[in-house]
């Protein structure tokens, strides 16, 4: 392919690829906008989660008659123990008879609910060298230890957080893999957008929202990609950053494996924390005590914090030693302050040293990505960039469709009808399917049994039916003019939204009058009235687009009358 | 030639060509600078993140490079082939450290 100048290249990547990997990642940014208040969508979803949050809660008392009962997961044990068991070795072991390995609890300044986990060992390993980890998960509630209803679904946290990275595709991580190299596209998009704009300062300022839908939608395009342009250019590189050990750039797990290995026998030496079990079992003290000594030296550091995440390594082994890590929600860098101890004493092992130059500019990047810090007006500005993404998306296949449609339908092309229908799909489809997984939270029996399972069919049955009904109703596209997709889907959404918050004040009490002023839930109360916006503008939308589509009705019927 | 084949030669083709050139170039250029740093006496972790916080600028300056200049073949020599020495080198700053 020969272009005439570099100019030219650059707008025929921007177009080709923008358009390609922007289905792509329009998930990413719309979800990742809704990930900035998961927790709070977390409450919404599961009523009985309604409280306030909570700090870490005694181990002693609470956490390990939790680590204790919880069990692996079947599923993972279906699928990894017949890959990491030697059957010649014997027989295999039992699931419920795995002994844990290692524990860990997680919590937020914004979880009501505590995170644990364990990560059960497998007796006879057939690759001593490897991690060989079965997982078990509970969510509790901190306050009495009882866990969480396993048919609840987190749809924050654990549908639509993870959506934006993964895709919810994890069959072989192929859903990272196309999250990230849409990512990378999305910064050669960005740069190729830049280099090909000669008046971006004059950009910033222009919307001409009186011109003809193709002006106007390129004026908004330009506007919010401009605008917004320092945001998206950092959640993309981040977002390669943070993923690029594991799987966009795995040097170290592959190639220099041996070194990496080397290193971390080097590491244990040095810092005396051991990397094997040692064989000898041994009973664990107080963690309690080892919580009370971390909190003390926090404090004489002149960081007094509460703690974020607790993990026990080796259990019930010689070796065993208790990490702490303090909860980063007064600073951006995704630093613990980690106080390490041994198990069996409570003797402290190790105290993390300052990070490196580059590890702390590594750590600030990764805590400006997933914002564990308490600020609720910066949150909001998370979620104002990660809409202006969207719209930049979406303003860019607008702008394709309308800048070929008519040519399209001259040569009877499909071409437009077909972006036109994805279009359709990734903007107003993935809002639709949000929103119907959320009603469905609402009105499907909280007992139901794989009650969260049900959430997600709806889910992918919603996507589904945007993208049919959106092909379905695109022959006006074909003809240079407009989807009527675009207008119905935009009241079904109105409807749907409306719907939610009305399904959560019916099936919880919780209405809007009471989350705002008589007995405040601002996580509850919030959802709601995004919800209520979104409704009020794809109502505003819907009338628009309707507006528009009589008048040219009746321009046309004039036309005929002539 | 049928249309599929237009299409995957000259618009597909110099795109994944760029891209795979700009990744190996970086995946080699990421491994030699572990390696070598950890080979030079300096900590591993430390080399690997700085290894990984210029990994994708540098991706994606090797893609441009190698996109805008497809008729020559200097961006393709230094993207595949250096990738492939740079490779090598790292792999063999390994063994050496590791005996």
């Amino acid at each position: 392919m020969k272009f005439a100048n570099t100019r030219q290249a650059m707008a025929w990547l921007h177009t080709w690829l923008g358009l390609i990997f922007g289905f792509v990642l329009m998930i990413c940014f719309f979800f990742g906008a809704l990930s900035v208040f998961d927790r709070e969508i977390d409450r919404w979803a599961i009523p009985d989660t309604r409280f306030d949050p909570q700090p870490m809660p005694s181990f002693d008392n609470v956490l390990i008659d939790v680590f204790n009962r919880t069990e692996p997961d079947i599923a993972e044990y279906n699928r990894l123990m017949p890959v990491y068991h030697d059957s010649a070795a014997g027989d295999i072991t039992p699931r419920t008879e795995l002994p844990a390995d290692e524990y860990w609890a997680y919590t937020t300044h914004r979880d009501p609910v505590l995170l644990m986990g364990i990560g059960f060992r497998v007796p006879k390993p057939l690759n001593t060298k490897e991690h060989n980890h079965i997982h078990g998960r509970a969510t509790i509630d901190p306050r009495s230890g009882e866990e969480l209803p396993s048919n609840s679904l987190k749809i924050g946290s654990d549908w639509f957080y993870p959506l934006h990275y993964s895709l919810n595709l994890n069959w072989n991580f192929i859903g990272f893999y196309i999250v990230g190299i849409a990512a990378f596209f999305m910064l050669v998009a960005l740069v190729s957008g830049v280099w090909i704009h000669r008046k971006i300062f004059r950009e910033f300022f222009t919307f001409r929202r009186e011109k003809k839908t193709q002006r106007a939608t390129l004026d908004l395009h330009n506007m919010s990609g401009v605008v917004a342009l320092p945001f998206h250019f950092f959640f993309a590189l981040t977002g390669l950053i943070i993923f690029a050990a594991f799987y966009y750039l795995p040097v170290t797990n592959t190639m220099l494996k041996p070194l990496h290995d080397m290193h971390e026998t080097m590491e244990a030496n040095a810092t005396g924390l051991p990397h094997q079990r040692l064989g000898i079992t041994a009973q664990i003290a107080s963690v309690d005590d080892m919580v009370t000594e971390a909190k003390r030296r926090w404090a004489a550091r002149d960081m007094a914090g509460e703690v974020g995440f607790l993990m026990v390594h080796h259990v019930g082994d010689a070796n065993s030693y208790v990490s702490i890590y303090r909860a980063g929600s007064d600073r951006v860098s995704l630093v613990g302050e980690g106080i390490h101890f041994k198990s069996s004493n409570g003797e402290v092992l190790r105290e993390d040293p300052p990070h490196s130059t580059a590890k702390s500019i590594a750590e600030f990047l990764t805590g400006l990505h997933l914002q564990h810090f308490e600020h609720w007006f910066l949150r909001w500005l998370y979620v104002l960039g990660g809409l202006l993404g969207c719209v930049c998306i979406a303003t860019g296949f607008i702008f394709f469709t309308e800048k070929r449609k008519q040519q399209h339908a001259k040569n009877n092309s499909q071409g437009s009808r077909i972006v036109d229908a994805f279009a359709i799909t990734t903007v107003t489809g993935i809002i639709i399917a949000a929103v119907s997984m959320l009603v469905a939270n609402r009105i499907l029996p909280a007992d139901l049994a794989n009650k969260g399972d049900w959430e997600k069919w709806i889910f992918c049955i919603a996507l589904s039916f945007s993208f049919l009904h959106a092909t379905l109703r695109s022959s006006p596209v074909v003809r240079g003019e407009k989807n009527p997709a675009w207008r119905e889907q935009c009241f079904i959404i109105t409807a749907l939204a409306i719907t939610a918050v009305t399904a959560n004040w019916l099936t919880t009490g919780d209405h809007l009058i009471k989350t705002i002023f008589t007995t405040p839930y601002w996580a509850v109360a919030g959802v709601d009235l995004s919800l209520l916006a979104v409704a009020a503008t794809s109502w505003k939308a819907a009338a628009r687009l309707q507006s528009e589509s009589i008048e040219k009705e009746q321009s046309s019927s004039e036309a005929a009358y002539e | 030639m049928t249309l599929f084949w237009q299409v995957t030669r000259s618009y597909v083709t110099p795109v994944v060509a760029a891209f795979l050139g700009g990744y190996l170039f970086t995946w080699g250029l990421v491994s030699l600078l572990i390696s070598g740093m950890v080979y030079l006496g300096g900590d591993f972790h430390n080399a690997e993140t700085i290894g990984f916080l210029l990994a994708f600028p540098i991706f994606l300056f090797m893609f441009f490079w190698n996109f805008i200049r497809q008729t020559s073949w200097l961006p393709y020599v230094m993207t595949f082939v250096g990738g492939a020495i740079m490779t090598t080198l790292a792999y063999g700053l390994q063994t050496l450290v590791i005996q």
